[in-house]
Formats: structure tokens, sequence, C-alpha cells
């Protein structure tokens, strides 16, 4: 079980109650990684939403016939933050990449259809996550648009 | 046509009810604008959402009316999202790009207070904002992947 203290903290779970986030953290299952690892690529299906435990994850786009550099880096996911928002619409297919950019990283993944019944049933928190998941994404297209008017 | 009408016909709207609907009514006037006028300015504060009721509207990335189309838009088409989303500054400017359209527009205030109270209306609209978003998230992110190839090309 995900402490309560943690998803207190975390951005896209702001405004829940207690036992909504105690029904949100019996969903999450932690999973490790190690420099480099890529946790999912751009074009893959998006089954999970993942919040950052430990360490940071880097989210880039690929530009095609070219590896994974800088400019391509759109943010670095710290710890208590979220990210894989694809795995909540449609076509369902990361837009981005994702790899593990400290030493080591432990992220928490939530699969998208047991989340999307818990919204289901409890509108309110289905309401207030999407809210902020809407702000989240909302900062990705800011930090998007930012990086195509600072390329020369 | 009449409001109903209309937006039972709106994504946006899709799975509301004629009584949430009808609270909605009371949000929304129309306005109308002529070719190249500006609907809103990106960076302004988002005080309404708006749809496409007639014409053409397009999205562009600066407030100057050559600046690069990110989306063109027409009938039944949502856009001004930022005016649901912290912090409420639009993105994008926009434009009429036809010779005259007409627009819907929702005033953020009232329209947020009965998304808040009641969540079986502002759960799938949210829903239906993320996945816009996710829609010009992917329109910008083609326009950059250009714009750095073609950045790339001219550094051969």
């Amino acid at each position: 079980m995900t402490s309560l203290d943690f998803l207190r903290d975390v951005d896209i779970l702001k405004g829940l109650s207690d036992d909504q986030l105690n029904s949100v953290g019996g969903l999450c299952k932690e999973k490790s990684y190690v420099e480099g690892d890529v946790l999912f690529s751009e074009g893959q299906p998006a089954d999970h939403l993942f919040l950052t435990l430990q360490g940071a994850v880097d989210l880039s786009f690929s530009l095609p016939g070219r590896v994974r550099t800088p400019e391509t880096t759109i943010v670095s996911v710290p710890e208590g933050r979220a990210f894989g928002w694809s795995s909540l619409m449609p076509p369902y297919q990361y837009r981005l990449n994702a790899h593990c950019a400290t030493e080591t990283c432990k992220v928490l993944c939530l699969a998208r259809e047991p989340l999307r019944q818990l919204f289901d049933t409890d509108m309110q928190l289905g309401y207030e996550v999407t809210v902020n998941l809407t702000t989240l994404l909302s900062s990705r297209f800011r930090r998007l648009k930012d990086l195509k008017q600072a390329t020369p | 046509m009449d409001m109903l009408n209309f937006l039972e016909k709106v994504d946006l709207f899709k799975d509301m009810k004629d009584d949430q609907l009808e609270v909605i009514r009371p949000c929304c006037e129309e306005a109308d604008f002529k070719r190249g006028e500006q609907v809103f300015r990106g960076g302004e504060n988002a005080g309404f959402l708006y749809v496409v009721m007639e014409g053409q509207i397009e999205l562009r990335e600066e407030d100057i009316n050559e600046a690069p189309v990110v989306s063109t838009l027409s009938e039944r088409n949502v856009f001004g999202w930022s005016t649901l989303v912290s912090p409420y500054k639009y993105h994008l400017s926009a434009y009429c790009a036809g010779r005259t359209c007409k627009v819907l527009k929702i005033e953020r205030e009232r329209f947020r207070k009965l998304l808040e109270e009641d969540t079986s209306m502002g759960y799938p609209v949210m829903n239906q904002i993320l996945v816009l978003i996710g829609r010009r998230f992917d329109e910008l992110e083609e326009k950059v992947i250009q714009r750095l190839g073609q950045d790339m090309i001219s550094d051969w």
C-alpha cells in the first residue's frame, strides 16, 4: 500500500480526501529502473499513468533519424509528479518517450481500466483528478510551445 | 438554430441530459467576427470557452495574423480550453478565417461553478477538455518536429 503522506503531495491528487487517496493508493504498483532505462516510447500502447516515487524521469519527443538529445527533452518529472496522461485519452498511445534520468528511480503505475472505474464510481474524485491532469497537460503544452519559440 | 439543438451536437456536451444543457444555456452568448478579426490573443486572461457555430477559426501561435497556423477549426469544434485550466490564460491566438464566422461564447465563472457543483456534468466535460488539449498537443508537436527537422537540414 502506498503511503498517504506521499499521495497527499502528488500534483494530480490535489483536493482528494484521505479516503479517496487510499482508493487511488490501492491501485498503485511500484516499479524500479536504473539510469537510461526506457519506461515507454512514443507510439506504444498507453495503458498506465505513472507517478514518480523516487528519482526523476525525463520526457522527450522523437526526431526522425535522431537519438534522444537535450533539445528534445520537454520536462524532467521529479518525485510526486505524474506522467503518461496519454493513457487516459484516445488513441491511448504514448505521445512522448520516458526514461529514467537518475541513477535509479522508482515509479508507481496505475492501470487505466481500474482507474477509469474509480473515476466513474466517484465522479467527484474523477472530476478533481481530471482538472489536475488538464493543468499538468497545459504546462506540457506550454513547454512544447516555448521549446519551439526558443529554437532559432 | 435553437441553442439546445446546437449544444447537444457538440462533443463536449454529448453525455449531457437536456436539463443539464438547460442550466448551461444562460452562460452562453453568440458573437460574430469578420475575416482576419481576432477572437482572442495568446497570453490574455481566458474569460470564455468557445464553440464554432458557423465559418472557420484558425489558432495561431503568436498574436500576429501571419503566425503559423496550429489548427483550423470548423462548426461544432471547441477552442479556448485555457479558460478551464490554471493559469487561465490563452496559449494560442484565435482568428476568424473565412469571410464571417459565428461563435458561441461560454462564460468561465458561471460555467466552472456549474461543473464543480454537479460533477456528473463536470467530470465528462473535463474529460473531453483533456482529450482536446491532447489533440492540440499533437498538432503543436507536429509543428515543432517539422521546425526542428528543417533546422537540422539547414545545419548540414
